[in-house]
């Protein structure tokens, strides 16, 4: 139930990001994120890779380049987590690997990027919003996140 | 020494999902395109309504789509009159094209200009092959097509080619993308091409109607080894600004879409305009 919950989470946002923001923060990998910070490796890897195929649909062309990137974003987020502290900071210091990564993977795959300077103004405002974005799913998902 | 933890079903059915994103990415681009088709329609319905929500806000909406379909009719007739040597409006026969406003409901999400989704289809009478115009100019062409949403690729997508002519020294070449702009390759130093040319499409190809605007020439490189010049081409139509684009669509029974996917690399959509008198 609550991966069904994540996944229209997820969609949401997308359809948020996509129709709304297309030039704007990457609400879709924050969300990935957040939900690799708190759930078992599996759960974020298979979010990641339903956010990726939702960008793939896009431009198919280089479908599978978005939902390998997420996936693994996903995996890797899950599996260090561990080694942290829960705090705020650690969706903060995420974010910029993964969009790094985010993007390497598409462009080794084909998909290109954006302009640089849209690309670092999309960063920006990504990294500025995700405490923001971690603390909403946080409310949104406490209580299933305490029992679990 | 510690033994190392052998994997359990959850590391292994992440591997096999992370496996099968890699495995998306070995398949034939055909392939790609096809199977994202239903997933399109499905899963980017939410977007169609919140494009439908948007255009429909308020009239003004509709008002700037009159007058940008009539501005649009304008340019492909001046620019189809200027192909022709400027023939006179009563002497240029009907074109047998209609235009089909699209509205852009969703984009590339990794350059933002490459691919389009419009919430236009079959049927509508978007296929595969279609042209897609702006006042401007040539956007690009219909790549796949559902029912109700068509996928656009954008002349700025790496694999997009356009047979293009220079309207002041009606030479021919083909412009391929290159960073955020057009080139031309493999145009003779004779060819004559000088910076503000304004190039239009050659019809050649069977893809792009005839004298439809495409881009204005920004710089010439002088040959550096060989005959060839380097020719840079800023389009006329900026991709990240556009909200819509208008289909050229041959009225009647929509033909077989998606016949594209047969064979990507060629343009093989036959759209031809009627005959000359």
């Amino acid at each position: 139930m609550r991966f069904l919950w994540s996944l229209l989470i997820i969609h949401a946002a997308f359809v948020i990001q996509a129709s709304l923001f297309p030039v704007g923060p990457d609400l879709v990998l924050l969300c990935v994120l957040v939900f690799a910070l708190r759930e078992r490796r599996l759960f974020a890897t298979a979010l990641g890779l339903f956010a990726g195929l939702l960008f793939d649909l896009t431009a198919p062309l280089s479908l599978g380049a978005n939902a390998l990137a997420m996936a693994t974003i996903g995996y890797v987020a899950a599996s260090v987590h561990p080694f942290f502290y829960r705090a705020r900071w650690y969706v903060i210091a995420l974010t910029v690997p993964a969009l790094v990564l985010k993007h390497a993977v598409g462009l080794i795959a084909g998909a290109g990027l954006p302009p640089w300077p849209i690309l670092v103004i999309l960063g920006l405002v990504t990294v500025a919003l995700s405490p923001l974005v971690e603390s909403l799913l946080g409310r949104i998902f406490s209580r299933r996140w305490q029992t679990s | 020494m510690a033994a190392r933890p052998r994997p359990t079903w959850h590391d292994r059915t992440c591997w096999l999902l992370l496996s099968l994103a890699f495995g998306l990415l070995l398949l034939p681009r055909p392939l790609r395109v096809r199977l994202s088709l239903p997933l399109q329609t499905g899963l980017l319905a939410p977007l169609r309504a919140t494009a439908w929500f948007r255009h429909n806000l308020a009239d003004l909406t509709a008002e700037n789509r009159r007058l940008t379909r009539l501005a649009s009719e304008l340019a492909v007739e001046n620019a189809r009159l200027i192909a022709r040597g400027g023939r006179s409006r009563a002497q240029v026969p009907p074109t047998n094209l209609l235009l089909v406003y699209c509205p852009i409901i969703g984009r590339d999400m990794s350059t933002l200009e490459r691919f389009l989704v419009v919430s236009r289809g079959t049927r509508h009478g978007v296929v595969a092959g279609t042209c897609a115009i702006t006042a401007e100019g040539v956007v690009g062409r219909v790549i796949a097509a559902g029912p109700d949403q068509a996928l656009v690729q954008t002349l700025l997508d790496p694999d997009s080619r356009i047979a293009v002519t220079n309207l002041r020294s009606r030479a021919l070449a083909v412009a391929r993308p290159e960073g955020r702009g057009l080139t031309l390759d493999y145009v003779p130093d004779a060819a004559g091409a000088a910076p503000g040319d304004t190039l239009v499409t050659s019809g050649l190809g069977l893809v792009f109607p005839k004298g439809l605007r495409v881009g204005t020439i920004t710089a010439v490189s002088a040959p550096q080894s060989g005959i060839f010049r380097r020719i840079e081409i800023t389009p006329f139509v900026q991709v990240m600004r556009i909200e819509g684009v208008f289909a050229l669509v041959r009225p009647g029974p929509a033909s077989e879409a998606n016949d594209w996917l047969e064979n990507l690399a060629p343009a093989q959509v036959e759209m031809p305009l009627p005959p000359v008198p």
